[in-house]
């Protein structure tokens, strides 16, 4: 009750630039530039750091490559346009195929010719695409929507990030095993960042859980045969179904998570644990003073900046991104995994990575929750398991 | 302490069984090679298809799909009642007698597995037959057993997987279909460190149960229980058609059902106190074997009045009927003999109703051949139906102090009253169990297992040594080294098996690959008994099985990573779970590399052997060689992005 009462004095007192009750950008970028103030605010309000890190990676950005990254301070907070966060590296452009080195920060996203063929559809994001990487959760289940439809996810990570990946060489898998072997664990800097988005296909003929909800966007997917080849790409409309957004304002990193209300309908998942209620309250009291906006229909699910004990452990789950798993969801626990070997496993059974399976004692969902376990012998990724997508150089 | 002990809790309801029967059938499946048979005129893209049709038996009973009565099965077993899941407990009986008001009294028994995924239900424990074609080697994988509730109950881990004891093919004289009138007894245990207790305070019986099973060097709790009159075709209804035949079955597949057809067995079982140095998975009392066949008369208004004219109602036309297996213990501290019939007497026509096989008597037979007999006759009321399922089978005989010397030291029988044949029931000096039952074994791999062996119910007290013979799926012995599944290694090459404080050890490696059982007699003196040249003789034979797994170490190491496409791995690995199992492909699609690939991490650690004895393991059915998994897993070590393009 004391953290919702804070965070609705906050948003109801603080004078902005733009729509009342709303975080202005200067806040934000303090916020975003300070590591004390992130410290300080995830520990003592992770709620009200979840809320700021929600206004400012959805914020409109600039969209010239050189300025990637780069929010627009012309813009207010909901106007239509290309997001911070989607301006952000996506997976597909830090590491590429054969392990190649990345094009640099400023580098236009590029997008394949048969997608820039396509006319670009009228979206929230603007005529940008997303690049849909994923359809599968960490369990190698897909989410469906209500259509029957597969939820698809995409990662980008921000320039603190990304520069890191390129300067220690992390964007194939050989560069990964090499620092491991030299210099044992990566550190990210504090400043790094992450998204995990969860969209959905829309269809803009049919009636209900349709774009009017959903921030949207264009975006492109490589559809396969069952043999794996590639067979074309997918184009349309995506509706935003969730959002992880990953800062190391903290060691361990913070585990914020976003969702899109009408989830519970609109997909086939139900969400297990109900929001708790200190965060449902700010929730209704963002979701007010975002009344002009598509962001009224997201909410805060939760952040998590620790892992609890084994006897107690905190569990955080989006229902778009660990839909079935959810009982025993832990990101911080799982990322904590985030690991590599020093050396090419030479046996079948010997992983690259350590697994982020549980096997003692067995439990169901076999996922690790509480403390994390230890590394054995593998070198941290500094929780960044995004560095599995880097390809072995041929 | 056992079962046999008090506190005793009798629990009862069914066991759904809703096992894949694909894999059952030896000209559809290859249990040698792990592979699906090819079938004429069918493509492997329409073998499922053609496992959902008709066999086109002329004879109704015949008739069901080509894959049996259960293509869609997922090898889940559940405790059920009618009202939904779960066993139910019917009675609990406490060392100061019934607890008939007691808070867990109808509270829920139930065992459950693992699952990758959240589930609303408690994910199923799983049947696998280590020999598919065979019905001597049932096993049934599990992680925990939970009786009563979170208000008065207790939960724990198995301390093993259970093994079907005791097959009893006469446990039904009726004619029931297919497997129905087959009894089998399992046991499990869970230990004192495993448990969980809840509100003790609340259950007199609970407190009695946690009283007991951590006093002195008891070990936990044990479960017992039989599974007896299979109903086939029970729980189905598709489209509003209840299927309740092969035919049904037949119906509904061709009308588009994938969903399973469980078969349902009457359950009966106790719950008591896992005692110090008795095993997890077998009974190991004092065994009263099936001797000689008791007589059942045609004239059953005559047998109704045994007591009086045996002799009359005996030589009316009888017919044989075999008894099952027993188990007793003397209690002196109370001078009381307590006998469990649980899998003893057989039912008639199909019916749950026992068959009235006239009077019984338990006695005890001195060195001298002097007769003592123990307590009041065995009268068929005594194990008709509601007694039987109202104390799980248990009953006791209470005997007077004075005959308390005779009756420890001597051999226990039961007698049929009136016949001079010989004893139905004949106490076993010896009991030879393991909880290691069923063994896997790969290419190259030696295995060892440790064998408990008894004397009286107890530590054998003689000089003991086990003869180990190998008998094919068809019970006969092997006699050929060419024939031999598994060659014994070791100290146990010779067979004969020394046997040091009670446990004895069998060391064997694979020698080709199949199924193999390896029956255990116990001898005395020095030298072995001659083996019989057919096994599966008596319901309480003690043995181990053995499957030793496809022989693929050449194929893994004759393949390099350049020709492990998608294409080869499901060729060679995946299409038996995409083609026997087809249950596996309406979870995850495995003729899809995208599917496959996306589920890389979990098939890595699915069919890692340090979670065989998990639930979680693939195959459930265990039939993954140590080639084909290092195939699987240097496939998925490959992963993202060196797999080799199919081949075209």
């Amino acid at each position: 009750m004391q953290k919702q009462i804070a965070a609705a004095t906050f948003f109801a007192l603080a004078a902005f630039a733009q729509a009342p009750g709303l975080p202005s950008l200067k806040d934000l970028q303090a916020l975003v530039n300070s590591q004390q103030e992130s410290m300080t605010l995830a520990k003592s309000d992770p709620v009200k750091y979840g809320w700021d890190l929600f206004f400012y990676s959805n914020w409109p950005a600039l969209t010239d490559p050189k300025h990637r990254g780069d929010p627009d301070p012309a813009k207010q907070f909901g106007q239509p346009g290309t997001l911070v966060w989607e301006t952000w590296k996506n997976s597909s452009e830090t590491f590429l195929p054969n392990g190649l080195k990345p094009a640099g920060w400023t580098t236009a996203e590029p997008v394949p010719a048969e997608v820039a063929k396509v006319p670009f559809q009228p979206s929230d994001s603007g005529d940008v695409w997303q690049h849909l990487t994923g359809n599968s959760e960490v369990d190698g289940f897909p989410a469906k929507d209500s259509a029957g439809q597969d939820i698809v996810y995409e990662i980008r990570q921000n320039q603190s990030t990304f520069d890191l990946i390129v300067k220690r060489s992390l964007y194939y898998v050989q560069g990964q095993i090499a620092y491991a072997k030299s210099k044992g664990d990566v550190k990210f800097d504090w400043t790094a960042m992450e998204v995990k988005p969860s969209w959905r296909w829309l269809d803009t003929t049919m009636p209900g859980c349709q774009a009017q909800d959903y921030f949207t966007a264009n975006a492109y997917w490589a559809e396969k045969d069952p043999s794996g080849n590639f067979v074309g790409w997918k184009t349309g409309l995506v509706g935003l179904t969730g959002l992880h957004i990953l800062t190391k304002a903290l060691p361990r990193w913070v585990w914020i998570t976003f969702e899109q209300v009408n989830n519970g309908t609109c997909t086939e998942v139900k969400r297990l644990t109900p929001i708790p209620a200190n965060i449902a309250a700010v929730n209704t009291q963002m979701q007010a003073l975002l009344s002009a906006t598509k962001w009224k229909n997201y909410e805060l699910v939760g952040v998590q900046i620790d892992a609890g004990t084994a006897g107690n452990p905190v569990v955080l789950a989006n229902t778009q991104i660990e839909s079935a798993f959810q009982s025993r969801s832990s990101c911080l626990t799982c990322h904590a995994i985030a690991s590599v070997a020093t050396r090419k496993p030479t046996k079948p059974e010997d992983n690259l990575r350590m697994s982020f399976l549980q096997r003692q004692p067995p439990v169901s969902p076999p996922y690790y929750i509480g403390p994390p376990p230890s590394l054995g012998s593998f070198k941290s990724m500094d929780f960044v398991w995004s560095l599995r997508r880097a390809e072995w150089r041929k | 302490m056992s079962v046999l002990n008090l506190p005793r809790l009798v629990f009862s309801g069914f066991t759904d069984w809703n096992p894949n029967t694909v894999n059952n059938s030896s000209t559809i499946y290859d249990e040698v090679t792990a592979e699906p048979l090819p079938q004429p005129g069918v493509t492997w893209d329409h073998f499922v298809a053609w496992l959902l049709q008709s066999n086109k038996s002329p004879t109704p009973g015949g008739l069901q799909p080509n894959g049996s009565w259960n293509v869609y099965g997922d090898h889940g077993v559940a405790f059920m009642t009618e009202a939904g899941n779960g066993a139910k407990i019917a009675g609990i009986t406490l060392a100061s007698g019934p607890a008939s008001t007691d808070p867990l009294i109808g509270g829920n028994v139930q065992i459950s597995g693992l699952s990758f995924s959240d589930s609303s239900t408690p994910p199923p424990a799983r049947l696998i037959d280590l020999e598919p074609y065979g019905p001597f080697s049932s096993q049934i994988f599990y992680e925990t057993v939970m009786i009563g509730n979170a208000t008065a109950g207790v939960t724990g881990r198995g301390a093993c997987r259970m093994f079907s004891r005791w097959p009893n093919f006469g446990r039904n004289l009726g004619n029931l279909p297919i497997a129905g009138g087959m009894g089998v007894i399992w046991q499990t245990a869970a230990s004192n460190n495993s448990l969980q207790w809840n509100g003790v305070d609340q259950s007199p019986a609970l407190a009695a149960l946690k009283a007991a099973a951590t006093a002195g060097g008891n070990q936990g709790i044990v479960l017992q229980f039989a599974s007896y009159r299979t109903l086939y075709y029970q729980t189905v209804t598709y489209q509003g058609r209840p299927i309740r035949s092969g035919g049904d079955l037949i119906w509904a597949y061709q009308n588009g059902y994938k969903g399973s057809n469980p078969a349902r067995s009457i359950l009966l079982g106790t719950i008591g106190v896992w005692g110090p140095g008795e095993l997890a998975s077998a009974p190991t009392q004092r065994l009263l074997a099936p001797n000689v066949s008791v007589a059942r008369s045609s004239n059953l208004k005559t047998m109704v009045r045994l007591d009086a004219h045996p002799e009359a109602a005996l030589a009316a036309a009888p017919t044989p009927v075999p008894l099952g297996p027993a188990m007793a213990i003397i209690d002196p501290s109370r001078d009381v003999v307590t006998v469990d019939f649980l899998a003893t007497f057989p039912e008639q026509g199909g019916s749950l109703a026992k068959a009235n096989l006239g009077t019984f008597l338990l006695q005890s037979v001195a060195a001298d051949q002097t007769v003592t007999q123990i307590g009041a006759p065995l009268t068929p009321q005594m194990y008709a139906q509601a007694t039987y399922e109202a104390a799980g089978g248990m009953v006791e005989f209470t005997f007077p102090a004075s005959q308390r010397k005779a009756i420890t030291s001597g051999v226990l029988q039961l007698v049929q009253q009136g016949s001079t044949a010989g004893a139905a029931l004949l106490e076993s000096t010896f009991v030879v169990e393991t909880d290691q039952r069923g063994s896997y074994i790969d290419e190259g791999e030696t295995k060892s297992i440790s064998i408990r062996v008894y004397q009286n119910g107890a530590a054998p007290t003689v000089a003991v040594k086990l003869l180990a013979s190998q008998y094919d799926s068809g019970g006969n012995l092997v006699t050929a080294a060419a024939d031999q599944i598994v060659t014994f290694t070791g100290a146990s090459a010779s067979g004969v098996l020394a046997v040091t404080s009670g446990v004895a050890h069998l060391s064997f490696r694979a020698a080709q690959p199949g199924i193999c059982y390896v029956f255990f007699l116990p001898f005395t003196g020095t030298v072995p008994p001659v083996a019989p040249a057919a096994g599966f003789g008596s319901p309480s034979d003690f043995f181990a099985v053995i499957r030793a797994l496809p022989f693929d170490n050449a194929l893994e190491a004759s393949t390099p990573d350049s020709e492990l496409s998608f294409a080869f791995i499901y060729g060679k690995v995946l299409n038996t779970y995409d083609l026997i199992y087809p249950v596996m492909s309406q979870i995850r699609n495995l003729h899809d590399k995208n599917v496959v690939d996306a589920m890389g991490e979990q098939l890595k650690f699915a069919i890692s052997k340090d979670t065989f004895a998990s639930t979680l393991y693939m195959p459930i059915t265990r039939e993954l060689s140590a080639g084909k998994r290092k195939l699987l897993q240097r496939y998925v070590n490959l992963l993202p992005d060196r797999v080799p393009a199919d081949p075209t």
